[in-house]
């Protein structure tokens, strides 16, 4: 028969790194609490902030809410064992400066993360384009930002590159203008073919009447005589607005046969 | 109101299923009984607001009062439906279907736009407008703007509900009033674009 009360009494007694084993485990029990309530709680504050915040506003105060309270149980269990913050402390000041050295990319992230929450230069869902890089953001963490590129490549761009970088967020505004350009031949009358790319433009449904659409000669070109077209579009619709208006253009441009030349160079040969 | 084969819908029934032909649209409805029927909306489009542009701007005299009736634009949602419940099939734009940008580029706001006529023309809605000059100048409308977000009335004409326009020295604000009397409403989901009961035209009108 084993007797109960001795083996409690054995276990209770029974010493690991200096602390007994029940110490040890109300400390283990201290940290599952923590973490489950950590867990709940940053669930509760994650559902409340649901129609208050955005989504990244929503996934940053959860993770806050969710570390404090682990932070706040990893310190009762250490206090159990014995060590209390003024310990942590003395042992912080020490291995701070050795943590200090090694965390500090990862503070400086956490800072960029937090700091780009509240200046919101981008935000989930958004086209944008940071120094070399182009396409969706899909997830902004307290680290890092991830980014879709329109290859389907997904980014990591740590927060302090992404806070120290030029950001084009291409859908900040509900619209967003499209510059195309066309090369006429030069005996082809100017007026004309401008009268003819504004009959396109115009009747496009998502070229917008205001700001209203410019057309010009932009340059006389070697071969041609070079047309601007600077239109503005709603931003989900502007990249299938450009690509469907060139077509257009083209095509319109056949019909009247108005000419858009390839280069040309006259070549004059010296008789001897 | 609105004739089906005009719009060159074809509907073909087939042992329990419906099949919704349309310029290259096709669409196969399960289901016994559904109806399909076709209802004026409001042509907002992609946006959530309306923009009328007044072909001749409208010059209305220090404290006065005036009413009139201009011209609208609608669309034409198809609907299959069965025991009140219903879901669009497509909407057909009436007339040509434009946008544009109220407001500066960085905060303006996407309008559905329309070129707006005093009095009532064919293929398109009547709206009336009660207008109230407060101030003690001369006033001049060029445009107005509007939340999309209510619904249509119909008899042998669409018509949307009366606008009030408030013109006083914060600006033109523009509200709804009532409804045409004896019309029936056309039921629709309005989009959810808050609950503004009045929209002041910051940026000019």
């Amino acid at each position: 028969m084993i007797d109960l009360g001795k083996l409690i009494e054995e276990i209770q007694n029974k010493e690991l790194f200096g602390h007994s084993l029940s110490a040890w485990i109300l400390s283990l029990i201290i940290l599952i609490i923590g973490v489950f309530l950590a867990k709940f709680f940053s669930h509760l504050v994650w559902k409340w902030s649901k129609k208050r915040l955005d989504k990244h506003g929503q996934d940053l105060f959860k993770k806050i809410v969710y570390y404090f309270i682990v932070i706040i149980f990893v310190m009762m269990a250490l206090n159990n064992l014995g060590i209390g913050f003024s310990g942590l402390l003395v042992a912080g000041g020490v291995l701070g400066i050795v943590l200090g050295f090694a965390s500090q990319t990862v503070v400086s992230n956490l800072i960029s993360g937090i700091f780009m929450y509240f200046d919101k230069p981008l935000k989930i869902g958004d086209y944008v384009v940071i120094e070399d890089i182009s396409g969706i953001v899909t997830e902004i963490d307290i680290l890092s930002t991830r980014i879709r590129t329109w290859e389907g490549n997904l980014i990591r761009i740590p927060n302090e590159k992404l806070f120290n970088s030029i950001i084009e967020n291409r859908v900040s505004n509900e619209v967003r203008r499209i510059e195309l350009g066309v090369g006429i031949a030069y005996r082809e009358e100017m007026d004309k073919a401008i009268t003819v790319i504004k009959k396109v433009v115009d009747d496009h449904r998502y070229v917008l009447v205001e700001p209203a659409p410019l057309i010009f000669v932009n340059e006389l070109g070697d071969s041609s005589v070079n047309i601007t077209i600077k239109v503005w579009a709603p931003n989900d619709y502007a990249y299938q607005t450009q690509i469907k208006l060139l077509k257009m253009i083209k095509q319109a441009l056949d019909r009247e046969g108005i000419e858009i030349p390839f280069p040309q160079r006259d070549i004059w040969i010296r008789k001897k | 109101m609105f004739d089906i084969k005009k719009f060159g819908i074809e509907i073909e029934e087939d042992r329990g299923r419906y099949i919704y032909r349309r310029n290259g649209i096709e669409k196969v409805v399960f289901g016994k009984k559904v109806i399909f029927d076709l209802f004026p909306i409001v042509s907002s489009g992609i946006s959530d607001y309306l923009q009328l542009r007044f072909k001749t701007p409208l010059v209305i005299a220090p404290s006065d009062k005036i009413k009139l009736e201009i011209t609208a634009p609608y669309d034409i949602e198809v609907r299959a439906l069965k025991q009140k419940k219903w879901i669009s099939m497509e909407t057909i734009h009436i007339q040509k279907e434009k946008y544009t940008l109220y407001g500066p580029v960085e905060s303006g706001i996407l309008c559905r736009y329309f070129e707006s006529e005093i009095g009532k023309k064919e293929d398109t809605a009547v709206l009336n407008l009660r207008i109230e000059n407060q101030t003690k100048e001369w006033q001049e409308i060029k445009k107005i703007v509007f939340p999309a977000n209510f619904h249509l009335y119909c008899d042998k004409k669409v018509y949307y509900p009366s606008l009030d326009l408030i013109l006083n020295n914060l600006g033109l604000t523009i509200s709804k009033s009532e409804a045409p009397k004896g019309l029936k409403e056309i039921e629709r989901f309005i989009k959810d674009i808050g609950a503004q009961k009045k929209y002041t035209m910051e940026w000019g009108y």
